[in-house]
């Protein structure tokens, strides 16, 4: 059985993405006003001379003022008076153009090409801490753990006082699995007590090795404190608001969503809405799910939820191409494709574009070896199950493990042996109800997919007992069934 | 007109001069019967009548043209002969009116052009003409800083061609002494922000005046080689690769910044080599990475020697444009 990831324990890790994205979409702006007087009057000075005296002495002051003014006009109407022949070189001119600050969708782009880029600009000057940051990330995307740990140290060391810098280096670490790494960069910097993203950050990997931070009443003080603005505290509110929800106050922690929610990053509208899921009464309210740039993760999250699978896994693809590192998107996205879309080849693909960071990433081995197997590719299947067996360290892994192992016998027309491993996995899976129906449910998906006979009460009876479950996986699988039950022209109710 | 220094006004300039201190100046040609031509800055007073609050504005204007007047004379004392000379000053009595009839000048050696405009010849304008003119920027830089001045606003239109002497550094306005106090001192940066090192538009002010001060020159006459070559300021090449939140005008600390202004610099100054002539790109470029640095603490240090402390003198870069332009002097000579 393929596996989606993990929804019980989101923790508000910061995203890594490029240096400007992060900033574009972390950083509050206010909207550009009108140009102060003094600023004003120096453009249109420049503007006069070079109107009267149009030579390139003229014409680049002007063009350099207008750029450090964000004259956008001014820049235009210099650039569309160039001659054809003008000595500005297009590199240059490329440069000076200004990006659109709307255009904030997610480039996927080739890590070699960005590896090279990195390495041979610090070549020359190798103090550019951001650099060696982007450097370890493409590092990480394309699976060279060791050189991405040794950039990152660099960019620590030559920047380690810089936010954008400590908590990338904090979300490498989680990446690597080393929580208790990303805390000691964290506490080492010496700016927990005053900054609140880097606190909300060690807050939430403090979490994720299970303890509790001994920031917590600073972190209270802050949020309560009027000294930041809404969007500083948002991500250390949502902190905040996880960990209440975890000790089981869900009041303080809906009270604490509300006040991360009054000016959220992407994140945070992410982790609110999984809030919502898992026993917060809180909503994202409208304006605010419009006005947040990049809830790529959102997105994928709210379709997933509203089981409208397309547009789930087109969100989940810009959340990859976001994230490309992460495993939880590609693991999403493996998922969506084979189990509620059926396109395993898909699903294969965005397995294998995951496991290229997580190598020894279970879930993605395992929906691997399940997508394989549906594509008759049974030897691979089995090389990948088998990988995947051996990181298996959870009662649910071992369970998954044997529910996948049952659909590759099945497959490779091992009857019995299929049957033996979907009872081992149900056995498994005897103190938790949902994955009991699960497996049951996979097996029968199996058992008519290879033409074996499943009897309508076992139908009808697994269609019932998904019904009473009202998580995205059931509606998945209870979907499934009823489409095989309406191959088999069996009377069933449509509705969930 | 005639003045009572011996010149005559021959007529104004049409381009303005310009701001100075914050104030406003007019443009003339003027000449002396023994065939000198001079330009001719006037302080008109009488614009305080369009200022809201015209005291503050006349201590500024009069604050600004006496320390421009008396560091130009330091300057003519010292001989300083990349410095555009002031030949002479005083006032000029245009009307009866009290005061405002009084216009004070000052009159200095006039230049062919300003190298911003002389860049129209381009093609023309070869390699070794641009390398000698940042050869005598730098001396000029050079020749102020060993007399305990900054120029502060160095830039195309402040850099004046003469026909026999070459390039030499006008407009003072801007200028700081160490030890003494100069009208644009509280500034965190003093010229035209088109031009200003980054860390004058962060405001971030450095303890040291070493730092401060001829950091900023070091830094324009690196933007000054951008400009030369590619028509733009190193300031608006930096500012057009910082990510929009992180732009001054939000608030943003120095500090907070600098890793920002480090990867636009290292992108800028790959982008500003595609406009270096291949004979000199790897030395102008290795000039540029060290002059316009966006740190000033670290500007003027190599990638090589980056532990290397000592304080920055343009001695260094006076040699090696010298060096550069008797290159591409000798290439011209031989072609």
């Amino acid at each position: 059985m393929a596996l989606g990831h993990n929804d019980n324990a989101r923790k508000l890790i910061p995203r890594w993405r490029s240096p400007a994205s992060t900033v574009v979409l972390e950083m509050p702006t206010t909207p550009k006003g009108p140009l102060g007087p003094d600023a004003a009057a120096s453009l249109a000075q420049k503007l006069e001379e070079w109107r009267a005296h149009p030579n390139p002495g003229t014409r680049g002051d002007l063009l350099s003022a207008a750029v450090v003014f964000g004259a956008n006009d001014v820049v235009a109407e210099v650039r569309a008076s160039d001659p054809p022949n003008s000595s500005t070189t297009e590199a240059i001119a490329q440069l000076l153009q200004i990006p659109d600050a709307n255009d904030d969708a997610p480039i996927r782009r080739d890590e070699r090409v960005l590896i090279r880029h990195a390495r041979s600009h610090l070549a020359l000057e190798p103090r550019d801490p951001l650099r060696w940051m982007e450097l370890s990330r493409a590092l990480t995307i394309v699976g060279s753990r060791h050189r991405a740990s040794r950039a990152m140290r660099v960019a620590l060391l030559q920047a380690p006082r810089c936010r954008i810098v400590l908590r990338s280096a904090a979300r490498l670490a989680v990446h690597e699995g080393e929580p208790e790494r990303a805390r000691s960069i964290l506490n080492n910097s010496g700016l927990l007590d005053r900054d609140p993203w880097l606190l909300a950050t060690e807050i939430s990997v403090t979490s994720l090795m299970e303890k509790t931070s001994t920031w917590m009443k600073r972190a209270q003080r802050l949020v309560e404190s009027e000294r930041f603005a809404p969007r500083d505290l948002s991500e250390l509110a949502a902190a905040l608001g996880t960990e209440e929800r975890e000790s089981g106050s869900t009041r303080n922690a809906r009270k604490l969503f509300e006040r991360a929610l009054r000016d959220p990053t992407e994140n945070v509208v992410a982790q609110a809405m999984w809030a919502s899921r898992n026993g917060v009464n809180i909503a994202v309210p409208q304006e605010t799910w419009a006005a947040t740039r990049g809830r790529y993760e959102a997105e994928s999250l709210s379709s997933y939820f509203g089981g409208d699978w397309r547009a789930s896994l087109r969100a989940t693809e810009q959340w990859f191409a976001d994230e490309p590192f992460s495993r939880r998107p590609s693991i999403q996205a493996s998922y969506v494709s084979a189990v509620a879309l059926e396109e395993y080849a898909q699903s294969v693909e965005f397995a294998r574009r995951g496991l290229i960071a997580n190598p020894s990433d279970f879930t993605l081995r395992n929906n691997l070896a399940f997508a394989l197997a549906h594509l008759g590719q049974l030897k691979e299947a089995e090389q990948h199950l088998l990988l995947a067996s051996k990181v298996a360290s959870s009662s649910l892994e071992r369970v998954v493990v044997a529910a996948t192992a049952g659909l590759l016998a099945l497959r490779s027309g091992d009857i019995e042996g299929g049957s033996r491993a979907y009872e081992a996995a149900e056995a498994g899976a005897a103190r938790d109800e949902f994955l009991t129906l699960s497996v049951r449910a996979f097996r029968a998906l199996e058992r008519l997919g290879v033409g074996q006979l499943v009897s309508t009460e076992e139908l009808t009876g697994l269609l019932e007992a998904l019904r009473k479950w009202r998580r995205p996986e059931s509606r998945a699988l209870y979907s499934r069934l009823a489409r095989a039950l309406r191959t088999w022209s069996l009377p069933f109710d449509d509705a969930m | 007109m005639d003045l009572d220094t011996g010149w005559h006004v021959d007529g104004m300039v049409a381009r303005p001069a310009g701001a100075t201190g914050g104030c406003f100046s007019d443009a003339y040609r003027v000449s002396r019967a023994d065939g000198a031509q001079g330009f001719l800055k006037a302080l008109d007073f009488s614009r305080a009548l369009d200022v809201p609050d015209p005291v503050p504005w006349f201590q500024a204007f009069t604050t600004a043209y006496l320390f421009e007047r008396d560091i130009l004379a330091a300057c003519d004392a010292r001989r300083l002969d990349r410095i555009v000379r002031s030949i002479a000053h005083g006032y000029a009595d245009v009307d009866q009116t009290p005061l405002l009839g009084r216009v004070p000048y000052i009159i200095f050696e006039r230049a062919e052009q300003d190298v911003g405009s002389a860049l129209i010849l381009v093609g023309t304008v070869d390699l070794a003409w641009r390398l000698r003119s940042l050869h005598h920027v730098a001396t000029a830089l050079f020749q102020l800083h060993q007399n305990g001045i900054a120029h502060q606003d160095v830039k195309a239109s402040n850099v004046l061609l003469f026909k026999s002497a070459g390039s030499k550094v006008a407009d003072l306005g801007c200028a700081s002494v160490r030890g003494g106090s100069a009208p644009r001192d509280g500034l965190a940066f003093a010229g035209d922000p088109a031009h200003a090192a980054p860390e004058g538009l962060y405001g971030y002010v450095d303890p040291e005046w070493n730092v401060r001060r001829i950091g900023c020159d070091a830094y324009h006459l690196g933007s000054l080689l951008v400009f030369l070559f590619s028509q733009a300021s190193m300031t608006a090449l930096l500012y057009a690769g910082i990510p929009e939140p992180m732009r001054p005008e939000h608030g943003v600390k120095f500090e907070e910044a600098l890793p920002h202004l480090q990867t636009a610099f290292s992108s800028a100054v790959a982008t500003v080599e595609t406009a270096f002539p291949t004979e000199v790109k790897s030395d102008l470029s290795a000039i540029v990475r060290e002059l316009c640095y966006p740190d000033p603490r670290e500007r003027g240090r190599t990638r090589k020697h980056l532990e290397r402390i000592g304080p920055l003198t343009m001695q260094r870069y006076v040699t090696r444009f010298d060096f550069l332009a008797r290159r591409a002097e000798a290439l011209v000579r031989r072609a």
